[in-house]
This record gives C-alpha cells, structure tokens and sequence, in this order.
C-alpha cells in the first residue's frame, strides 16, 4: 500500500507517479524528496554533447547573414537555387528547438529525481527566455542547460550571475542593444539606452515589483548594465558573454541610494550582489517558491520561514528548500495545486511510460495545444503559478481532448485500475474509483482517471 | 429540438444522454439575455504605443520629441487637423470618418508606475492599486444583471482575463483542434468534477459555449493553430477568423452579449518601425479585427460598442534602440455603430519637454475608468450609483465621460 505523504512527495513536489514509483518511496517519502537535493543530478547522460551557447550564436550569426541575403533574394540579387538553400537553413533553426523541447520533456518523463527536475522548471520559470523572439530560439534550452542546472543546488547570487550573464537572457530583454549616450559607442552612432533588462532584473528576478526601487534606480541600474552584450567568436571567458567596453555609460551612477564610482563590468557584478542579498529578495523568491509548492495563495507562515531560511543562509538555496519540506503547510491537504499544463502532460506520460514511444511533433504538440510550449512564455514574467490562469473551460476541454489522445495510444497494453492505484491510489475518491471500473472502453476509463481532479491537482 | 444543440451529435436519437445532459450541473441552452447591447473589450498586452497609433501630427513638439519614429506625412491618415491615424488602421478611419470610431487619447489608468504586471492588474480589477480587488471590474459589471448575469459574458481564450474573473460566471471560447471529447467521458466527468468547484464550473461552461460555437464555425476550423493561449493573434487572418466567430457567438439571440479579447505583443523596446514594421504589423491586425467585427456583427453592429485599450503608454522619444520604454498615457479606442464617433476626445497635454510626465512620458488627462463608465452607463444601461459603488469603488470622483455614446 501506497501512502498518502508517498502521493504528495509525487506530486506535488515531483510530477507524478512512474510505474512503482508509488509503493517504492511509501517508505519514506521525504527521504526521497531529500535526497534529490544533490547536484549530480544536474548532469542528464542525454544532454551530453550537445552544442551549446557559443555555437547557437555562431549558428545565429550565420543566421543572421542568411536573413540578409534572403532579402536580396527577394530583390532578385541572389538565383532561385541559392534561395532555397537559405530558406530550408532558417527552417532548421525551428526544428533545432522543437527537438531541443522534445528531448527535455523526455528527461523529465523518465528521470528518478522529479523533484530536482521540478526545481529547474521552477528557476528556468523564474529567469524567463522566451521564443517569442524568434532569432534566439537556439539558445533557450542552452539557458537552462547552462545557467539553470549547474546553479540550482548553490546559493542565489551564482543563479542570478548566471542567468544575467547568458546570451539568451542579454538578448531576450535587449541589453546587448543598450548602448551608452555618452559613451565611444554612443557618441559615435546616436544610439542610447534600453532598460528593459534593468527593469526585468530587479521587478522579475530579484526585488519584486514592490522592492522598493524607483524610475531612476531602473535607468542608473540601465547604465551600469550597457556592455554587457554576447559575441560569437568567443572573445571575454569564451562562454558567449562579452563586455563591450565601447559601449559601456561613463561616469558615476547612483542605485538603491548607493554611488556607483566608474568601473566598468563590476560596477553590473555589485549591483547583482545588492540585489541577491536584498530583503526583498528573500521575500520575493520565499512567495514564488511557497506559491510554486504549496498553494496559489500561499499561507503567510510558510513564506516568512522560507525568507528567513533564505535570509539566514545568505541566499543558499539548499537550506531553503529543505525548510520547505519541513513545513507543516506544504504536506496539508487538501490538495490546493492544479498540475500546469506542462506538468499534466508528463504525469500523463510518466504513468503511461510512453515517453520514449511518443514522436517529437506529437510531444510538443501537446504543449501547443495546451498553451504552455516550453520556452515560450508570453511575456518575462513567466508562466502563472495559479490554477485560474490554466483551469477555463475551454482549457479544461483541450486537457480532456489530451487525456483522450494519450489513453487511445495506451489502453492496450495497461490496465486502467492498475494505472488508478499506481497514480492516484492513495488519494482516489470512491467516484473516481466506481467511474474508472465502469467506463464503457479501456480507452475511456484512461482518459477519466487523466481527467480526474485527483490526477489534475496535486 | 433546440437548433443550439441540434448539432451535437449526443442528441441525435441518444436518448439516455440526452437526459444525461439535460440533469442539473450541465446547461444546455441559454434563455433570453436580460440586454441586447453588445460590448466587446480588447485587451491590448504589453503596452500599446498610443502616439505611434494615433499621432498628434498638429502638435507643434510632435516631430522633435518623438525623433526618429516621429511618422512623415505618408504614414497616416489625419483625422482632424491634429490628429491623425497611423495609416494601417484603414478600416478604423473608414468607420470614424462614417461618425462610427472614436479616439481617447491621452488615457491611463490610476497606476503610475512601469511594470506591465502590475499595470495589467489595475487595468483589469478596476482598482486604484495593483491586486485592491480580486476580481475584474467587467465581471461585477455583469453581476449587476441580477439572475441572468452567468450567461452574459464569454472571455475568448482558453482561460478567463482577470478582467472577467469574479463571482459571475462567464464562458470561455477558443477555436477547438477536434470539438468536444466523447459524450459519455463528459458525463462521467460531470459527476466527478461535482465537489471540484473549479473544474466543475469550468466544465459546464465548455459545454454551454461549443453548443453554440460549434454553430457559429460550422466546423470549417482554424486550423490547429488556435489562439496560441489567448496571448498572440498575431496575423491577420487568424484575427479576421476568430474576431468573425466571436461576431457569430454574439450573434445569437440567447448567446453572450459581452466579451474580452486578448491581443499580445506590443511590448515594442527595439525596432518598432514607421511606416511599416512590427507595430505597423500589430496595427493592421487590430485594424483587420475591427473591421471583421464590424461585418460579421451585422445588424448588431449598431448596438455594439468595442473598447480597446492598454496598461499604459510608452516613452514620447525612441530609446536607444530605435523602439520605446515603458511609459503611461496612451489611447483608447472606441468602435462600433452606438458610438458617437468621428472624434477624438481628449485633453491634450502636449508634447513639451516640460508637459511630460516625469519629463518622459505623455501626460495622462483622461482616466480609462471614465470611458468604461461611460459605456457601462450610456450603452449597457447600468445605474450610475452601482457602477460607482460596485463596479469601480473608490472612482466617486471619476466623472464618466459624457458624449462618447449615441444617445
């Protein structure tokens, strides 16, 4: 028998059931949650040699030219033949990522520690890259791969360092386009300012929007932010971060009360270092996290204890989380959670084992037709945390549609009261029950107990 | 038989399921909507640059503070002999010129800082403050309809814009790869969902809403594409399709009559073009949006008002990147045959250094809560003192704009 803390530890803290994964931890489900907070779990056999940042850009710079020369091909400057070949180049970019999604859906379906998994979604949630500027999809998973995983078991200024520095994030909010008025590079070419990742970075990442910060401190933290840019040839540490000099605000600046003397590249390494260690940092990551885990309002305690953690450890991250699964609040039930999208798709094909079986195209087919494709969130702010930004009826239905799909791919091979125990056992309603062993078909009874609010929430 | 339902294939002859359906939890049909004015609100994410929608051409500053994305003559059409429209709201200028369009400009909300989120927020819950209320102003507005206010409002997505978000229910629709999954799971479903508020009512609603929608598409489809979440109606014919559907649902005599579209992607820092460009790009899509609408409402067309507004304006100069940073007055505009159109009503504040905000940004003189008060007054026929007390607390002071609606 299967326990209901072996439930919550694999659900709400994992991402659902895997075929005995339920009996296996009903042992102690919290030591199993605890001994994921390891980082060799960072390395993933599957990520292994795959290309990263440097080449994405220097593939992005060929891509670049491309685009320009499509242009002329349009003008009529370059034959048909050398048309075509660019065209099929750029489409290659788009299937790089859908490839680059499908197999990271596979690590996570398959992987024996969900609740590691589940805390780079939640960072690479929290430092959002986006598709939604296309010219840098090639880099969204590299992100994650490089600045997310190897940080998340550290302390937060390391994260925070990492996602500032990397190409996907530079580019994504525009600083690698924000050029100093008065500095060479500005005086030269009349070009200014771009606050978009000054402001990103203290109302996104850090402070919270009501971290006490003002205009100006978002334009002056702009200004020690210019240079900070990528290049492709691997000038700087070689890791696509490059500063560039030319571009960089002279002068003295002024942030959160604090004088900035002129020094280049450190004046941007200080400012991440205020921020990381700022109160309201420590609150701002307790309530994201607490509304992550434990609810869409989470309980004001559990956000207090986890600042304070957070505080009291200086911003390393593994005290933080072990004090989150020491409270009460966060093993409470009811179940006050509705799985993302994201997460419903691979609890559906952590309980099917049917993520190796599954195409690339269907795989993020199903993302799509959920509204959360990875690495595609609308804006910076990320993905929503809360059950009523994913649970419209109309949402409801594509997710009933899915269940469908899945089932009519699996119901031959399992039983659906054997999937029942193995994935909601614990927890599951007499109603549930009774409509799983009535259904009409395999295939319905599957798609039922996917739909099942047991299953939905966690 | 209903023709609402006639097409769904669980009444054809299924008896069972008929009366399956028909049992208390699931609505299949709607009874008569207490108002037959139409009201559609779109929600532009990310910050629309209203100078660049609407340039005041006739402002002496115009050309020197907007710089390099000030438009030339060629990129828009005046209105009058200030303002002008940018030249790919083709569709919007034919409709103000007929007297049918109409321009706010210089509105914002009461929130006077930059971060979208937090200005969306306050946009939508209709309080003075980010998160002062819980739910959307558009969704109390509704629930002053007393009895019959749970079949009034339809959010177009997948999910409920918190501006529609509250007590009342209200549908959502998005154009469906496959339509609705077996009758039998739903039932099934329904019975399961009964101590699940959320999913229940979510559920119930789906199936009210395709009744109908199913109807209104006819099945033809967009495709697998959808509405991308709500979040990105970026081409024209996915707009031109899904504005024509959302036309068709409001169309019918027992269907909705007020809904929320949601239009992504005009959060414009780098690149936002003149003439033509991103925001041109926007700008037409909007346009094609407006001007579907406006054919496939109808006769509806004369009892229908379209709001479309934003969470704040952008700078007046171009940033360092050819594009603009966050900022706080913008427009809003008004379409649709009930609206006193053929102007642009607004306050200017000017375009000099010295009559900015915070010597960056247009200056607001109109609050958006006076538009939408007074098209919840003058068009949907609300009392002035609930709309105040319920729908807008804390605006007493904020007079409702008087004229905008054909009395």
């Amino acid at each position: 028998m299967s326990s209901i803390e072996a439930f919550i530890a694999a659900n709400r803290f994992g991402l659902g059931g895997k075929k005995d994964e339920l009996s296996t931890i009903s042992a102690d489900p919290t030591g199993w949650l605890h001994a994921q907070l390891n980082p060799r779990y960072a390395k993933v056999s599957a990520y292994d040699g795959l290309p990263g940042t440097l080449e994405a850009l220097k593939e992005l710079k060929g891509y670049r030219e491309n685009k320009k020369m499509m242009k002329k091909a349009q003008q009529g400057d370059v034959d048909a033949e050398g048309a075509a070949e660019i065209k099929s180049m750029l489409k290659q970019q788009g299937k790089g990522y859908l490839k680059d999604v499908a197999r990271r859906t596979r690590v996570i379906a398959q992987s024996d520690a969900p609740f590691f998994e589940r805390l780079v979604q939640f960072w690479s949630n929290h430092f959002t890259v986006s598709s939604t500027k296309p010219f840098q999809m090639g880099l969204l998973v590299d992100f994650e791969r490089e600045a997310i995983r190897p940080n998340i078991m550290g302390d937060f200024l390391s994260l925070l360092r990492a996602s500032t520095h990397h190409p996907a994030m530079l580019m994504y909010l525009d600083n690698h386009r924000s050029i100093g008025p008065n500095s060479p590079g500005g005086r030269m070419g009349g070009k200014g300012l771009n606050e978009n990742l000054a402001r990103e970075v203290m109302e996104l990442h850090t402070l919270g929007v009501n971290g006490g910060y003002t205009q100006n401190d978002v334009t002056e933290f702009a200004k020690i932010l210019t240079g900070w840019s990528l290049d492709a040839d691997g000038r700087g540490d070689g890791s696509g971060f490059f500063f560039r000099k030319m571009v960089h605000e002279p002068g003295q600046k002024k942030l959160l009360g604090e004088i900035y003397e002129q020094d280049g590249v450190n004046e941007g390494e200080k400012a991440l270092v205020t921020f990381a260690y700022h109160p309201a940092t420590a609150k701002f990551i307790a309530t994201k996290l607490a509304r992550h885990f434990i609810a869409d309002d989470p309980p004001e305690s559990a956000v207090n204890q986890l600042a304070v953690a957070f505080t009291r450890n200086n911003g390393k991250l593994l005290p933080v989380y072990k004090t989150l699964l020491s409270l009460p609040e966060a093993w409470a039930e009811p179940l006050a959670k509705v799985k993302t999208p994201n997460d419903y798709v691979v609890s559906m094909l952590r309980a099917s084992g049917a993520a190796g079986d599954v195409d690339d195209l269907r795989l993020v087919g199903a993302f799509k037709l959920l509204g959360q494709m990875p690495f595609s969130a609308p804006s910076p702010a990320g993905w929503s945390d809360q059950a009523k930004d994913w649970v419209g009826a109309e949402a409801l239905l594509q997710r009933i549609d899915l269940a469908r799909k899945i089932a009519r791919g699996i119901y031959t091979q399992v039983s659906p009261d054997d999937l029942l125990e193995q994935t909601i056992g614990p927890v599951a309603s007499g109603a549930t029950r009774f409509a799983v062993s009535r259904a009409g078909s395999k295939e319905e009874a599957i798609t039922i107990l996917f739909a099942s609010p047991e299953f939905q929430r966690r | 038989m209903d023709n609402v339902i006639s097409r769904r294939k669980l009444l054809q002859g299924a008896g069972m399921l008929a009366a399956a359906l028909t049992a208390p939890g699931i609505r299949v049909s709607f009874a008569a909507a207490p108002v037959d004015e139409r009201f559609i609100f779109i929600i532009l994410r990310g910050a629309m640059d209203g100078l660049a929608a609407m340039p005041p051409y006739g402002d002496k500053n115009y050309q020197s503070a907007r710089g390099g994305i000030a438009l030339s003559s060629g990129a828009y059409v005046p209105l009058d002999n200030f303002f002008a429209a940018h030249h790919s709201f083709a569709a919007f200028t034919e409709m103000y010129k007929g007297g049918e369009a109409a321009v706010i400009h210089a509105v914002s909300t009461p929130y006077r800082e930059r971060s979208h989120f937090d200005a969306q927020n306050v946009l939508e819950c209709g309080a003075l403050r980010p998160n002062g209320a819980r739910d959307g102003w558009l969704n109390r507005a509704l629930s002053l309809y007393g009895g019959n206010a749970g079949k009034l409002g339809l959010a177009v997505g997948q999910t409920i814009p918190l501006m529609m978000q509250g007590d009342t229910p209200v549908g959502t629709w998005a154009p469906a790869a496959d339509g609705l999954p077996a009758d039998t799971v739903l039932i099934a479903l329904e019975k399961l969902y009964q101590k699940d508020k959320l999913f229940h009512t979510a559920l119930t609603q789906a199936v009210d809403v395709h009744n109908i929608a199913d109807n209104a598409v006819d099945g033809s489809g967009f495709g697998k594409k959808g509405l991308g979440g709500g979040k990105g109606l970026k081409n024209q014919n996915a707009m031109k399709q899904t504005v024509s559907a959302v036309a068709k649902i409001l169309s019918d005599p027992a269907g909705p009559r007020i809904a929320t579209i949601e239009v992504g992607g005009w959060d414009t820092h780098a690149q936002q073009g003149l003439d033509k460009g991103p925001l041109a790009n926007l700008f037409a899509s909007l346009d094609a949006g407006l001007s579907a609408l406006k054919t496939e409402l109808g006769a509806h067309w004369e009892k229908t008002v379209i709001m479309v507004a934003t969470e704040f304006g952008r700078t007046v100069s171009q940033n360092g990147t050819g594009g603009t940073d966050h900022g706080t007055a913008s427009c809003a505009l008004l379409a649709g045959g009930a609206v006193n159109g053929g102007k642009v009503y607004t306050k200017w504040p000017g375009l000099d250094k010295t009559q900015l905000h915070e010597n960056r940004d247009l200056r607001p003189t109109t609050d958006l809560r006076q538009v939408a008060k007074a098209v919840l007054r003058d068009h949907l026929k609300l009392d002035d003192a609930d709309i105040t007390s319920r729908v807008f607390p804390g605006s007493d002071r904020v007079m409702a704009l008087d004229g905008i609606i054909r009395a």
